[in-house]
């Protein structure tokens, strides 16, 4: 059955439906399970990898950049490297490359 | 050392907790699983499992009520964990004879027995114990007229990484300390404490070479008063390294207290000092 | 348990940045199809409070807003601004003002929408979900965030009460303690003895203590050269042991002593009118200047919540944070049981990431992640002599356990060269977990 609804209703709909739409995009732009993974990372890079310092930014890096950094820290491959051997040591070879990913990726507030 | 169990009155947001684990407190817990005295916690049937408690126990039916056994529910250094073992039961005429101690999941369990007298006054040891790893601890005491109790504690042991043990070598059975009340009331208990440097070598250990290191413990404590032995301890490698005790006696008259620390070696140390009983 | 899955960008092109401005602020958002896009009610996905704005409470709020903007997250923090303790033993040394240890909350405020009310928590009523404030007002809450702190057992060593700490401060919570032992020190006369009596496990920072001789003996060198640092300690082992003895040789000689346990280090009784202590064996001690670390418990609202047990500190289930005795209330931080992980700032921020990322999950009806957490802790030696200790850390077994293999501790035998990039790193890392926290640069 065909019904014409009046004009405003119509917007309205197409609002609310909209509405959903930048909820749901909300959600999925964060990815909560990622974002816990990576978080000790903020505390010398900074939210998000984001933060220049004497400890390098991560965010918007390449990718395969990142992840063969990590995989070196974890291989002890890095010479006068303090602290990111020890923590890359904790993640699996996988993860590194998530995390890699992340932040190549990372959409800075 | 570690906080003792407090009787907190139920509410709804208050657990009830009795300390030895009363039997009042593990009904109630379990109905209440996952909480921190739940009874995997509590565990006092780990005694029945060990063998070493056992044969302490004989055939006695042991009580669950009155012995306390104070520990840290999460140690983050198994090298010194504190502990205190009390029997706070009735006992009119009766006295506490020996308390047991025995860490379930060390390569050897026995960790140490107190043997009491009368002249204990207040049945109730401190020290300081080796865990290896995660485990119960276990408890018994006797008393002289056939009275038993038997009760456990689990222990958390998460070595950090944030310690680093230092290994100072310090000569054996030197620097002994001895802390005894200025006064006591006749017949009243009074608190006692006692350290000595030793490095309490399990045995188990490998040096720097590879070779393991010979065990050399101290074996025996004994505390006399006027020539009569108040209190004794055997001591096995699960105390820890500078071994400390603390421990209660009433003395009823003046005297001379004389405290000897015999180690495995044969190599002894003594102190002694004027108990002055008003 | 693999992490897969790629954010991507909002279909409408709208980035969070942006929808996050736009919250409370329909104008910023753009239009429609001739309709404005309207803002989204606040607290439409849910309610938490989070009391306490330190390193875990203000972490705690600022993820659950970026996680979902459409929560409604309220902080309760009594101060208008907050002193770490971290870096507080560099302004004892000299080395740092106040005014650089001090972090507001208008960027939680402004940025991320979190409210923030400068009141104390007084009361709260579980089954009510709801919290009293000292102004009168109540919060009602979906789930509510502890981050509460220490607080400091008084009388546990005999004649330390409050009225002492104002003689002999503890100045383990930053602020005024900080700057009255620094006026203390300050005012010492050259060859005075700095006492510092340490408690034994656990406590708020297991180095602090020993980074706090260190800077202290680092100021006593450059001002009152003949002056002493003596450590009274109440454990045979502490947090980089070998490294600080190491370090306390090669820059303060023997200026610094330390007894542990086992050498009677353990103290008993403090006379604070006297700046005496005595140990377990009767050993009487006078100070100079007298720093009692004593025995601590969490901050005393997480008793009123009824979250603590017996140990005065908080148990709490690993994969959330969430009490194991109250529904709906979680608590991070140094109040929390969550050993092997120490109680530092760096794990109250983590452990608060894990938190919030639970109570998201939660009040959507999805599953809770899988934890990570990791934590490094510096310490200065000196100004240009720094070493860390590092732990990552994992859900093992139904309890927090260290990733075997990872972590550890700064090596023994470095050069001057790595020690002196070690003190830069911790100025970083300080910057950027404060900025990762509060949203301040120092």
């Amino acid at each position: 059955m065909n019904v014409r609804l009046p004009r405003a209703a119509t917007a309205a709909i197409a609002a609310s439906l909209l509405l959903g739409a930048t909820q749901q995009a909300l959600a999925d732009d964060y990815d909560l399970q990622r974002e816990v993974m990576a978080g000790g990372c903020a505390n010398c890079h900074g939210t998000d990898g984001a933060r220049a310092g004497n400890v390098p930014p991560l965010a918007g890096r390449d990718a395969d950049y990142l992840e063969e950094r990590l995989l070196a820290f974890k291989r002890n491959e890095v010479a006068d490297t303090t602290i990111m051997n020890r923590i890359a040591k904790g993640f699996s070879d996988d993860e590194l490359a998530s995390l890699a990913e992340h932040f190549a990726n990372v959409e800075q507030e | 050392m570690p906080h003792p169990v407090h009787q907190l009155t139920l509410s709804r947001r208050r657990l009830l907790r009795t300390s030895a684990g009363g039997l009042l407190g593990l009904g109630l817990l379990g109905a209440a699983p996952g909480l921190l005295f739940s009874p995997t916690a509590l565990a006092s049937d780990a005694w029945q499992r060990l063998d070493a408690a056992q044969q302490v126990i004989g055939d006695a039916t042991p009580e669950s009520n009155g012995l306390s056994l104070d520990l840290p529910h999460v140690s983050e250094d198994g090298s010194a964990v504190a502990l205190t073992v009390g029997v706070e039961a009735d006992l009119d005429d009766d006295y506490v004879e020996s308390i047991h101690l025995f860490a379930s999941g060390n390569p050897n369990p026995e960790i140490a027995v107190f043997h009491l007298t009368p002249l204990a006054g207040k049945p109730e040891v401190s020290t300081r114990v080796r865990l290896n790893e995660t485990q119960q601890v276990v408890a018994v005491a006797r008393s002289a007229e056939g009275r038993v109790w038997a009760t456990s504690r689990e222990v958390r042991i998460t070595v950090s990484g944030c310690l680093m043990r230092g290994d100072d070598v310090q000569e054996s059975l030197s620097n002994p300390r001895v802390s005894v009340p200025d006064s006591f009331s006749a017949g009243r208990p009074g608190e006692f404490r006692t350290l000595i440097t030793h490095p309490m070598e399990t045995g188990l250990r490998e040096g720097d070479d590879g070779e393991t290191l010979p065990r050399h413990i101290i074996e025996r404590f004994t505390v006399s008063v006027d020539g009569d032995t108040a209190f004794e301890a055997e001591l096995h490698q699960s105390v820890s390294a500078n071994p400390y005790l603390r421990f209660h006696l009433a003395p009823q008259a003046s005297g001379e207290a004389v405290f000897e620390w015999h180690d495995d070696t044969g190599d002894s140390a003594r102190e002694t000092r004027e108990l002055n009983v008003s | 348990m693999s992490v897969n899955s790629k954010p991507f960008q909002s279909r409408l092109g709208v980035s969070r940045r942006q929808v996050l401005k736009g919250l409370g602020a329909a104008s910023s958002l753009p239009l429609i199809g001739g309709f404005a896009a309207p803002a989204f009610a606040t607290g439409s996905d849910g309610r938490v409070v989070v009391i306490g704005g330190g390193f875990g409470g203000a972490t705690a709020a600022k993820y659950l807003k970026r996680a979902n903007p459409n929560l409604s997250v309220t902080l309760v923090e009594p101060a208008r601004t907050f002193y770490t303790c971290p870096f507080s033993n560099l302004f004892l040394g000299g080395l740092r003002e106040m005014s650089k240890i001090a972090h507001g909350y208008d960027e939680l405020r402004d940025r991320y929408g979190v409210e923030v009310v400068h009141t104390m928590a007084q009361d709260i009523d579980p089954d009510g979900h709801s919290v009293s404030l000292a102004n009168g007002d109540t919060l009602h809450y979906d789930k509510l965030v502890l981050s509460p702190g220490i607080d400091i057992r008084w009388n546990a060593l005999e004649g330390y009460d409050e009225a002492a700490a104002e003689l002999a401060p503890h100045a383990w919570k930053a602020g005024p303690q900080t700057e009255l032992l620094k006026r203390q020190i300050e005012d010492m006369d050259d060859g005075g003895t700095f006492v510092l009596v340490a408690p034994e496990n656990p406590f708020r920072c297991p180095p602090g203590p020993y980074e706090r001789a260190s800077m202290v003996a680092h100021y006593l060198a450059q001002h009152k050269p003949s002056s002493k640092v003596l450590i009274l300690d109440a454990k045979d082992n502490f947090s980089k042991q070998g490294l600080f003895t190491g370090g306390w040789e090669q820059l303060y000689g023997d200026s610094i002593e330390w007894v542990g346990l086992s050498g009677d280090g353990r103290v008993t009784r403090v006379d604070a009118e006297n700046l005496e202590v005595e140990t377990e064996f009767g050993t009487v001690h006078r100070a100079d200047v007298l720093n009692v670390v004593p025995p601590q418990k969490a901050g005393w609202i997480a008793e009123r919540a009824g979250v603590t047990d017996a140990s005065g500190w908080v148990p709490v289930k690993p994969e959330s944070f969430e009490s194991q005795q109250v529904a709906d209330i979680y608590v991070v931080g140094d109040a929390s049981v969550a050993a092997p992980m120490p109680k530092s700032g760096f794990c109250a921020n983590a452990q608060a990431k894990v938190a919030a990322a639970a109570i998201v999950a939660a009040l959507r009806g999805d599953s809770t992640p899988e934890p990570y957490w990791s934590n490094t802790c510096y310490s200065l030696i000196g100004p240009e002599y720094g070493i860390s200790v590092a732990g990552v850390y994992r859900i093992q077994d139904g309890v927090i356990a260290e990733v075997e293999g990872s972590g550890g501790l700064s090596p023994s035998d470095a050069s001057a060269e790595i020690r002196q990039m070690e003190a830069e790193y911790a100025v970083g890392w300080y910057n950027a977990i404060c900025q990762d926290t509060w949203g301040t640069e120092a």
